[in-house]
């Protein structure tokens, strides 16, 4: 009898399938996100720099607000790279997703949003604001 | 406050017995207690438990109650909320009060599609105004505001952000403050609005609850409240209900009473309803659903999100005009939630800004409320129907042109999600006794001294969110039973 014979094709899918299974199962670690993160950081804020000690609290925070789609495509572009990664319009949403978590935490966690230069000294995450805090609100006595 | 156990309810009965504690039934009890024939003896039922405002902000929701472990979502594409706990949907809602449109009334009539209403506007503005008084509603003043107003608002807007401003300045008659019972100047003991973005679990309490303004309700001696009493079903003896039937601490009672009001809410009004034996072929039909487009615009060298509140503004360029014959009433909401509208463009984080567009589908009568085998209330919905993509895709078509007074570099299209906190319709009231399940006074066809009160009565959605219009119907209903203001 002979043995089912296995097409290129399938293997090939098979194998994507595999890949793709084990990037979900592994993409639940922090890592992939950590280093996207880092990676992002100059070419979303170039010449800003972060507090060392406080980074890692800016780290945890912007982890936190991260979900599902955004921890896929972080996972991806760990692997082939942000191009490629956001090749595909669903990826291309999820990454910008991730930048816009990454900037509006440090908005909302320094003072980022108030300073005439981000680049002037290294920025101090204090924390995720209060409820209360809209950077941007202008006071009811402004004109 | 005046809880009682349920084993001390009063066995002499009740004038009144009212099922639910959100905006229907509070509205309804406040106008009837405020009127010429007050009842004496009222018991008020809740199936949740008394959440303060400090125990939801601590546990970061607004009800100790899984409120989707009370019905079976398992034929419903939309997975719907709600809130169970004294003061309803009063505590998770965000605040926004918009009127219908004037021409939502009378759909139908005016361009051949959808429900009229057997109420109009003008039928309701007086409820509408009183409605925002005691919710203390910041809004337009009434030169500046969508819809012809007999008063001003209780409270002067909040502020616009300076995209708002720009898109006013160019078409002062289709971009307005958005009104909401949001504080804009400090009451009392509650703050105004700190612009938190977080308005179902309000930081500052400066959002309308019942828990913070109905406190003359709950404290009232000639009203009993039961809480954590699961109403199952009305005795009805030759058309009328003698006693109401719930579950409290594990046990069965009972309480007779002369009128019942019902104000559970859309998928458990129905559900009691049914659970009664009550058989009319509108009860529980015709549950509704809205659809939002959700955009994203960025811009060039305008910044936003220094509005005052969480949606500072609101658009009807798309609301009224010859594309009602074909599309639903929409209505364009601008968001001033930074931290999910700024963009990560260095130091150009505030030039874009959300917005969405919320559009009336067609209801459909597939789409309704039966009762499981367990007796829980089973939804049966399809989602949006077929005809909504058409209307999405007109209005994503219009919004270039709504915002071109602004200088856009692009519009990016984020997603259609539906609007599953809005609960409405099952109940719908009309004129016809055979297609309606409320009368035109929100009287039960079947069961005369039943009055439903809330959105469930709603014939249509309109494209704004409904909770005002369900309190000022409530006012209305109220005066037509207890013969209006003492």
């Amino acid at each position: 009898m002979k043995a089912p014979q296995i097409s290129r094709r399938t293997l090939l899918l098979a194998s994507a399938a595999g890949v793709l299974g084990i990037g979900v199962g592994v993409l639940t670690g922090q890592s992939a996100r950590a280093e996207y993160i880092a990676e992002s950081l100059p070419r979303l804020l170039p010449g800003v720099q972060i507090d060392p000690e406080t980074y890692p609290a800016f780290e945890r925070e912007a982890l936190a607000r991260t979900y599902r789609s955004i921890r896929i495509a972080a996972f991806a572009s760990s692997i082939v790279g942000r191009p490629l990664a956001s090749a595909a319009p669903a990826g291309k949403a999820a990454l910008e997703e991730f930048d816009r978590i990454i900037v509006t935490t440090l908005l909302g966690g320094t003072d980022l949003a108030t300073r005439a230069d981000p680049t002037a000294g290294p920025l101090v995450f204090v924390g995720w604001p209060p409820a209360c805090a809209n950077p941007f609100q202008r006071s009811p006595l402004e004109a | 406050m005046t809880i009682v156990s349920a084993d001390s309810v009063a066995s002499g009965g009740y004038d009144m017995v009212v099922v639910g504690t959100g905006f229907g039934s509070l509205f309804f009890l406040h106008r009837a207690m405020n009127s010429r024939r007050r009842p004496k003896r009222v018991l008020m039922l809740e199936r949740g438990r008394q959440n303060s405002h400090a125990w939801q902000i601590e546990n970061g929701r607004n009800s100790d109650i899984d409120h989707w472990s009370t019905y079976d979502l398992s034929e419903s594409v939309p997975k719907w909320n709600c809130t169970l706990g004294l003061g309803g949907g009063t505590n998770c809602w965000e605040g926004i009060t918009p009127r219908m449109y004037r021409d939502v009334f009378r759909s139908r009539s005016l361009y051949g599609r959808g429900i009229d209403w057997p109420v109009g506007y003008d039928d309701l503005e007086r409820y509408y105004c009183d409605a925002e008084d005691i919710m203390l509603v910041a809004g337009p003043g009434v030169e500046e505001s969508p819809w012809p107003r007999s008063r001003p608002y209780p409270m002067p807007p909040h502020r616009l952000s300076s995209v708002d401003e720009a898109l006013r300045r160019a078409r002062p008659n289709e971009h307005f403050a958005m009104p909401t019972a949001i504080l804009s100047q400090p009451h009392g003991a509650r703050p105004s609005c700190c612009g938190s973005s977080y308005c179902t679990l309000c930081p500052t309490d400066a959002k309308f609850t019942a828990l913070n303004s109905f406190e003359t309700l709950f404290n009232d001696p000639d009203i009993d409240i039961v809480l954590g009493a699961e109403v199952r079903a009305f005795d009805i003896v030759g058309g009328a209900a003698t006693r109401v039937r719930y579950v409290a601490d594990g046990r069965e009672h009972e309480a007779a009473g002369d009128l019942f009001v019902l104000g559970a809410n859309a998928i458990h009004s129905p559900a009691i309803l049914l659970r009664s034996g009550l058989d009319h072929p509108a009860i529980g039909r015709g549950m509704e659903i809205k659809v939002s487009l959700l955009a994203q615009v960025f811009l060039d060298g305008l910044e936003h999100f220094d509005g005052g509140t969480m949606h500072p503004s609101m658009n009807t360029a798309l609301a009224s005009g010859p594309q009602r014959r074909e599309h639903g009433a929409m209505t364009i909401i601008v968001s001033n939630a930074w931290p999910h509208g700024a963009r990560a463009d260095f130091r150009r984080w505030r030039e874009a800004f959300n917005a969405s567009v919320t559009i009336e589908t067609e209801t459909l009568p597939e789409n309704r409320i039966t009762l499981g085998r367990d007796g829980r209330p089973r939804v049966i919905h399809r989602g949006a129907p077929p005809s909504a993509q058409a209307s999405v895709e007109w209005a994503w078509s219009r919004l270039p042109e709504v915002f071109s007074a602004l200088p856009v570099e692009r519009i990016e299209r984020q997603d259609v999600v539906l609007y599953e906190n809005h609960l409405q319709g099952t109940l719908r009231m009309g004129a016809d006794a055979a297609t309606s399940a409320v009368d035109p006074d929100q009287i039960l066809y079947d069961t005369r001294n039943i009055a439903v009160v809330g959105t469930s009565v709603m014939p249509s959605t309109g494209s704004v969110n409904p909770s005002l219009t369900g309190a000022a119907l409530s006012l209305r209903a109220a005066d037509r039973i207890f013969g209006g203001a003492s």
